[in-house]
């Protein structure tokens, strides 16, 4: 019977309990859905326990330094109360231990600013619950973690029922997840145990998939295992990391009966994306440290609250760690660097983490579909569209009515109206279709073009709606057209059956189209110049045209095409 | 001490090839029926040119066997093409298992094709030649491959498609306007990295991903490969442009080989870049 540990004992205790974990991280990091989906509460909890052992052997303030993401915060905390609490002892009993279990779950839960139930804070809560009610008999401390341990992994399964968000993910609590592995380490190593042992052994993933498909199969008779069984190999083999959490769900699920088709299988695929694919709020995750004596946490949790979520302000006599999701990190930043010196500023863009990890997670299938639908005003200029992936409206100004008609899939719409009179209704269009998308505002047809151009299917929807606005930037438009009247713009005075050349809302008139095309080509800067010639010019004269152009502009390139437009001799797009 | 062993689709340049000593084997490369393995850039795109369709065929594994053999260590890397491009890297696995009495070979996918299989070799060449041994190579050469990117513009896309490795690339097909479609790789496979009207603007492009890429790994600089297949003008403006922005570490530009110029065709050029520090 273990009824005393001491200092060197309890550290191994931590020591086992970090095994435990890191062998689990990627695990830990595949449940992590919660604050925010971005997959590293198993390697921020790990690299805090690190921390904490290695030097020189002050764990609070060790583990505090190296302290990383919410639960690595929390979790430092928990060290912090508990140490602080033995602290006086050269030995403790199952008595002070519990007690010491009980500061920590107060400190860690201290140190959030909105304590949230159904993570590792409530399943702290219980084990601490627990520790106190067993150790009022249990002398003996492997009992005692025994006991502790299963309360811990009763909560933790219970997670899911307090935390919404872990249930649509069918998901526990990561961080909850991540303290259960240090409680079992810890009893592990109370018992001795070689941990070696325990953590599974690295055969072939690939093998242990086939061998447990073969006896479901044989119990249940069930068919299409074996190609649920491709499709999961698929994915592992493309190494993809992390398909453990979705392999080991999708292996429950089979057993309780619940998915027998691949359908079944694909439409679970996505639900876990569509929570991993949560809009975050804040963008940065933002951590420094405060040096200095006195300073008031509370003042200044006050001061940064406004700013962010996931506050976490922890302390120790000579230092503060600053925990926060924010949108401001220099502001952060500005408030702290009143309370005391500012050291180890980090900042780490969530958005990004989130992205990488979702994409290491999606297979092809699962992809969000999207759909570029451009309306441009004559039949050529829609062919040219539609070589190039769109769908295209033929009209010059559309009802909402009839863009309405294009938006009708589940894809994600990028409306491009190509005309600056289109706008409002494609806008209109997109809100009353309730369909996801977006327009992007190009007012000319090379900026309708330009913007289709930087459409890239491989990219997601923020980064191509990103793409296809700078691309608008790139180009200018020029138009010739004829006057269909006599008309007064300021200055320039124009006759109807004028032939006119328009840029930049400059006006001018001209002798002849071919002398407007050329002011145009001197006006508007670019290496390289789209024509695309209306239904009232001739092709030989267009053609006749691009050979003048090509021969007396050497340096720049040319380009003709057939753009069918109404009212407009020519529409030349310069970038 | 490890060495390294590759196809000549991974393009290095020559001098570094020796003073590396890395093995490069020949992929067998035709014109119809007439084998030319070996043929210079030149009169190859002079032939293409001219209209003649170029073929290749994967490393035999007869002669990965031999390489393996002869080579005068005890472990060998094998580093090649992407498996979802050619059958070499399992013709690889298959050489290894039968010599595996005799040397120890570990095969290696690079998941990419040319300029970026090129950066991948040479790092682990490097990496090699300090006498490290092969668990510190292999760590090396995933560190590279995690962090590597290719991007080429092509503006011929029809050699690929013809071979049937365009893959999502396909989505580059097609436009009725003039494009200088651009690709890169992910997974082992094709997907389109964007179109573009002029050269600059396939510059600027790259320029971004390089900034992205800078970024995400905290990078400090840059070691870069340029290639072409026939017009090297390009690549020296490409250099210029990324001089003045980034820190380089090493540079250098190479004309690609014949037997990966059978599928990028003539007109086409691109980058391989590895950022390094921190």
């Amino acid at each position: 019977m273990i009824d005393k540990i001491d200092f060197k004992m309890f550290r191994n205790l931590l020591i086992g309990g970090y095994e435990r974990l890191s062998s689990q991280k990627e695990w830990v990091n595949n449940l992590n859905v919660f604050p925010v989906p971005d997959g590293d509460t198993g390697s921020n909890m790990t690299l805090t326990l690190k921390g904490g052992l290695s030097g020189d052997g002050n764990i609070v303030e060790n583990s505090l330094l190296a302290a990383r993401g919410n639960s690595g915060i929390i979790l430092s905390q928990f060290l912090k109360g508990f140490v602080d609490a033995v602290n006086h002892k050269d030995q403790i009993d199952t008595r002070d231990f519990a007690i010491a279990i009980k500061e920590g779950e107060k400190a860690a839960r201290n140190a959030i600013r909105n304590p949230v139930e159904g993570t590792i804070i409530t399943v702290m809560k219980e084990a601490s619950r627990c520790a106190i009610q067993s150790s009022r008999r249990e002398r003996d401390f492997i009992r005692l973690l025994e006991n502790i341990e299963k309360a811990a992994k009763l909560t933790l399964k219970k997670t899911p029922e307090m935390l919404p968000v872990l249930k649509d993910a069918g998901v526990v609590d990561a961080g909850g997840q991540g303290f259960v592995y240090i409680l079992e380490g810890a009893l592990y190593s109370l018992r001795e145990y070689n941990l070696e042992n325990d953590i599974v052994p690295h055969i072939s993933k690939r093998l242990h998939i086939w061998k447990t498909l073969a006896s479901i199969e044989n119990i249940y008779r069930i068919r299409n295992l074996l190609d649920i069984g491709n499709h999961m190999v698929k994915i592992w083999q493309s190494r993809t990391i992390g398909m453990d959490l979705a392999w080991e769900r999708v292996l429950s699920l089979i057993k309780n009966r619940k998915i027998k088709t691949i359908p079944t299988l694909k439409q679970f695929a996505r639900r876990l994306i569509s929570v991993w694919e949560r809009k975050i709020e804040y963008k940065y995750d933002v951590e420094c440290l405060v040096r200095g004596e006195n300073i008031e946490k509370q003042s200044l949790e006050e001061e940064i609250a406004p700013l962010g979520d996931s506050i976490l302000v922890v302390e120790t006599p000579s230092l503060t760690k600053v925990h926060i999701h924010t949108n401001e990190p220099d502001k952060i930043f500005e408030i702290c660097s009143r309370y005391g010196e500012l050291d180890d500023r980090f900042i780490e863009d969530m958005e990004e983490q989130q992205h990488e990890f979702i994409t290491a997670k999606q297979d092809t299938e699962t992809e969000i579909h999207q759909k570029v639908i451009i309306i441009l005003p004559g039949d050529g200029l829609c062919e040219i569209a539609k070589s190039m992936g769109a769908e295209a409206i033929k009209s010059s100004n559309p009802s909402t009515k009839e863009v309405l008609e294009y938006l009708n899939s589940e894809d994600f719409h990028f409306v491009l109206p190509a005309n600056g009179d289109a706008i409002p209704a494609s806008l209109q269009a997109l809100k009353c279709s309730k369909k996801s998308g977006v327009v992007i505002p190009a007012k000319t047809i090379p900026e309708g073009i330009a913007a289709l151009l930087a459409y890239n299917p491989e990219l997601e929807p923020n980064e191509n709606e990103e793409n296809m606005k700078e691309a608008i930037k790139r180009v200018k438009t020029g138009k010739v057209t004829i006057s269909a009247r006599d008309a007064q713009f300021g200055e320039v005075k124009v006759n109807k059956e004028d032939i006119i050349s328009i840029f930049c809302s400059e006006i001018k008139v001209h002798k002849s189209i071919k002398e407007a095309v050329f002011e145009l080509v001197r006006k508007m800067e670019g290496e390289i110049f789209t024509l695309f010639f209306g239904m009232d010019t001739k092709k030989e004269d267009a053609e006749t045209l691009l050979v003048q152009l090509k021969k007396e502009v050497s340096e720049k390139d040319f380009e003709l095409y057939y753009g069918g437009q109404p009212f407009y001799q020519y529409i030349i797009g310069a970038e | 001490m490890v060495k390294i062993v590759t196809g000549d689709g991974s393009d290095i340049p020559k001098s570094l090839v020796k003073k590396y000593d890395i093995t490069i084997l020949k992929h067998p490369l035709y014109f119809g029926d007439e084998e030319v393995t070996g043929i210079s850039p030149e009169e190859f795109y002079r032939r293409v040119k001219e209209g003649e369709m170029p073929r290749t065929a994967l490393l035999p594994t007869g002669l990965l066997v031999d390489t393996y053999e002869k080579l005068d260590t005890d472990t060998i890397l094998s580093i090649h093409l992407s498996s979802k491009m050619s059958g070499t890297y399992n013709s690889a696995l298959t050489a290894a298992e039968m010599v595996k009495d005799k040397v120890k070979v570990e095969v290696f996918d690079t998941g990419l094709t040319t300029l970026g299989q090129g950066t991948i070799v040479l790092e682990s060449a490097i990496c090699a030649s300090l006498d490290k041994d092969i668990k510190s190579v292999k760590s090396k050469t995933e560190e590279v491959k995690s962090r590597v990117k290719m991007v080429l513009a092509i503006p011929d896309l029809n050699f690929l498609h013809k071979s049937g490795r365009l893959g999502k690339g396909k989505a580059l097909l097609g436009a009725m306007m003039r494009i200088i479609p651009m690709i890169t790789y992910s997974g082992g496979e094709i997907v389109p990295f964007g179109r573009v009207r002029t050269e600059s603007q396939a510059m600027e492009k790259i320029k971004d991903e390089i900034r992205k890429d800078f970024a995400k790994f905290k990078a400090e600089k840059l070691k870069v490969l340029l290639g072409y297949t026939t017009d090297e003008k390009i690549c020296h403006k490409l250099e210029e442009s990324i001089r003045e922005e980034f820190s380089i570490e090493e540079l250098h530009i190479l004309q690609l080989n014949p037997v990966v110029g059978v599928y990028l065709g003539p007109g086409a050029w691109g980058i391989s870049y590895y950022p390094m520090g921190s």
